[in-house]
């Protein structure tokens, strides 16, 4: 597998050392992930020195994603969930057929969303190649 | 002679607005947040810190400072409140100390907002403050 064959993920926000925990094992070897502050993590993003960006905040509203969309700009932005939505499958893969390349979420859905979201950036990445994410 | 109270509080303010300068550019920059919440949230930063002696930094408070600036900022463009969370809400459920002062600074922020700060987003901010506490 070559390096570019790895997705590389930031996690920021609400626990992001345990976002990244979930995105890396839901990515079953083809996912590098690092937890990071989310202007840091979005600058990796921005820089093309990570692929995608996970963040999260009790709300999974503006919090999760505000520091992501002042740096990548709103259109490379999705929110993927709110507490009175949960993340699904088609949500994420809309989303990441619309190129976005950061997502937010609440911390509360954080262990059923991030596999979701890491198998949509993976099938993207699958049927679209270098072409997907930041890559 | 300065009140030395009112001069140390004048010093926190300034603090405060010194360490959270660059994030707070960074979204009032990008439209993310408005002048007058990220006004309200060096503010609000300042009370707290006062009452409750808790120091807050870029690498432990930097979600609640977004959360409070984007959810302040939400409320000045008269946008729709967080929707509520039972997770919050049952992870609160006993520090009344904090959503009290929590709730104390919102009903100063409410009168240069104009709008009553409903408990949804009292609840977010409760929360975010409660981490930062039982972090340190």
């Amino acid at each position: 597998m070559t390096s570019r064959e790895i997705i590389r993920i930031v996690a920021a926000g609400v626990d992001a050392a345990g976002m990244a925990t979930i995105a890396q094992e839901a990515g079953g070897g083809r996912v590098e992930a690092a937890a990071l502050g989310d202007m840091q993590g979005a600058r990796l993003v921005k820089k093309g020195q990570a692929d995608f960006y996970l963040g999260t905040c009790w709300s999974g509203g503006g919090g999760a994603l505000a520091a992501a969309t002042a740096l990548l700009g709103s259109t490379k932005v999705g929110i993927a969930g709110t507490p009175g939505m949960a993340v699904s499958d088609e949500k994420v893969a809309q989303l990441v057929s619309e190129g976005k390349i950061a997502f937010g979420f609440p911390y509360e859905q954080s262990r059923s969303a991030i596999p979701i979201i890491i198998k949509a950036i993976l099938a993207h990445h699958d049927t679209n190649g270098e072409e997907a994410g930041n890559g | 002679m300065a009140d030395p109270g009112t001069v140390a509080a004048s010093s926190l303010a300034e603090q405060i607005k010194a360490e959270f300068a660059e994030r707070l550019d960074l979204l009032e920059d990008a439209r993310q947040i408005t002048p007058l919440a990220r006004r309200l949230t060096e503010l609000t930063l300042a009370e707290i810190a006062e009452e409750l002696g808790v120091t807050f930094t870029e690498d432990g408070a930097a979600p609640f400072v977004t959360h409070l600036a984007v959810a302040l900022t939400r409320l000045n463009r008269l946008e729709m409140e967080a929707v509520p969370s039972a997770v919050v809400d049952e992870e609160i459920r006993h520090r009344t100390r904090e959503r009290g002062v929590i709730q104390r600074v919102m009903e100063e922020c409410e009168k240069l907002l104009d709008r009553e700060i409903p408990d949804s987003e009292i609840a977010y901010m409760t929360v975010h403050l409660c981490a930062i506490l039982d972090d340190d």
